[in-house]
């Protein structure tokens, strides 16, 4: 019953999600047909907003997790449910994470489906090449990790607005840490979806979703311990 | 039984109202049932239909939308329908109208004895428990003055009033509180009521009453006692 519950707090955030990345390709698509621009900027077209979407719906589902028990003061009803507190996380976490890749599969779906309309290799363009599945995967990770750490920050913090703030600011925080510390020391700091430090693409990527997992399991040890 | 290592099993036999009547807003009581029957395989439908009837829940109406005192009744009609073994209720009659209360004192004493579960409840209205309870006892600041049966508790405190000259004014272990009028004093005596009132006779006083006290007499004197 709990999917229920989760699915119902989400649908219509979900539905608005799934819009948004089923048209988004189409309608630049046709907003640009006879310009050339699909020629030339296609595939990266398609990559970039395949990337923006995906890390703002993992932002926006991660915030949406858990909110509505905070938000409307819950907790003490749910968990007072003869369920472990871990199969609360899990439960709107699993529900969190197939409606992102239901949106990014939709989002591919129709990128793929546009750009064959409108030329023979889909994910070439001429100015900026192929888009990769690793590329894709990459962004996919990263979206992962996103999510992971929005929704357990919601958890931790037990407000979706103030999760959804510090995740933000860790996101988007990092890559500047990351530059600040390459600059100073020469010390690649690691940063999702960017391959690690003589590891292989594939065992890196890997790596980046236990890590997004262990936030999880963070925020599950937090619960499990809080006074409700 | 180890509670924190089969908290599972302990939820599943205890159902609980809380003090804070929050449910999720955008959910009528019937979703609300929804979501809360996959959660016990004791859930019984029939108290479902039963209780909703009774109390006049509306039960397609979103939680938001109900008043207080139906809100209250949505976590009652939930937690009966668990049919568990245990039921705990913060403050159940909150924002109930009188008929309200009345019927949910029915249905308590009516479940306690049908089903033989135990209740364990806490109000203010003091009134309240006395009329269904069977042990009871009084909190004070986190600090529990007394739990005993509810006829030992009534039994054990008594309000005696006495005339006369020099009467005793002062308290004890067992006189909790003196209070002179005129030529009257009242003693709210604890245990042994009797002796102590043929005590006052022996030296001169004329006991005119012995009478029985509430169980917010006995809340209020026993708190005055603590402070």
């Amino acid at each position: 019953m709990y999917f229920w519950k989760c699915w119902r707090d989400t649908r219509s955030f979900f539905v608005v999600f799934l819009m948004i990345s089923a048209l988004m390709m189409p309608i630049a698509a046709v907003v640009c047909v006879g310009t050339g621009l699909l020629e030339n900027f296609g595939s990266e077209a398609f990559r970039s907003t395949f990337e923006i979407i995906t890390l703002f719906v993992a932002l926006a589902l991660g915030a949406l997790g858990a909110s509505e028990h905070f938000a409307a003061s819950t907790v003490h009803f749910l968990f007072t449910k003869p369920r472990s507190r871990a199969y609360f996380v899990w439960t709107g976490w699993v529900v969190g994470c197939a409606q992102l890749l239901a949106v990014d599969i939709v989002n591919l779906a129709a990128g793929a489906a546009t750009l064959s309309h409108y030329g023979k290799n889909p994910f070439h363009s001429v100015l900026f090449g192929s888009v990769t599945a690793s590329q894709l995967t990459a962004a996919l990770v990263l979206g992962l990790c996103v999510y992971c750490l929005t929704y357990s920050l919601t958890f931790v913090l037990r407000n979706g607005l103030r999760g959804l703030g510090a995740s933000m600011a860790i996101v988007f925080g990092v890559p500047f840490f990351a530059i600040a510390v390459r600059w100073r020391w020469k010390i690649n700091f690691p940063i999702p979806a960017m391959p690690m430090e003589r590891l292989s693409p594939l065992l890196s990527n890997f790596i980046w979703m236990l890590v997004a997992l262990l936030f999880v399991f963070a925020a599950q040890l937090v619960v499990e311990r809080a006074e409700i | 039984m180890n509670v924190a290592a089969e908290l599972t099993a302990v939820l599943q036999q205890t159902a609980f109202v809380s003090e804070k009547k929050t449910l999720y807003p955008s959910l009528t009581p019937s979703e609300l049932v929804r979501f809360s029957r996959g959660f016990y395989p004791t859930w019984s439908d029939s108290s479902v239909d039963k209780y909703s009837r009774l109390l006049e829940i509306p039960m397609q109406q979103r939680f938001e939308k109900l008043s207080h005192g139906n809100q209250t009744k949505v976590w009652l009609l939930l937690a009966l329908s668990q049919s568990a073994d245990l039921l705990i209720l913060d403050e159940p009659t909150t924002a109930l109208d009188p008929i309200s209360v009345d019927q949910l004192m029915h249905v308590l004493a009516e479940v306690a004895l049908d089903r033989g579960c135990t209740i364990f409840f806490s109000s203010h209205q003091l009134e309240e428990v006395e009329r269904i309870a069977e042990y009871a006892g009084f909190m004070d600041q986190g600090k529990l003055l007394l739990e005993s049966r509810l006829d030992d508790i009534k039994n054990e405190f008594r309000l005696i009033t006495a005339a006369g000259n020099s009467l005793p004014s002062q308290t004890s272990s067992q006189v909790l509180s003196v209070a002179a009028e005129g030529d009257f004093c009242r003693y709210f005596v604890t245990s042994d009521a009797a002796g102590f009132a043929a005590g006052l006779s022996r030296n001169g006083a004329t006991v005119t009453d012995v009478a029985p006290l509430s169980l917010r007499e006995i809340f209020l004197q026993l708190v005055q006692k603590e402070q």
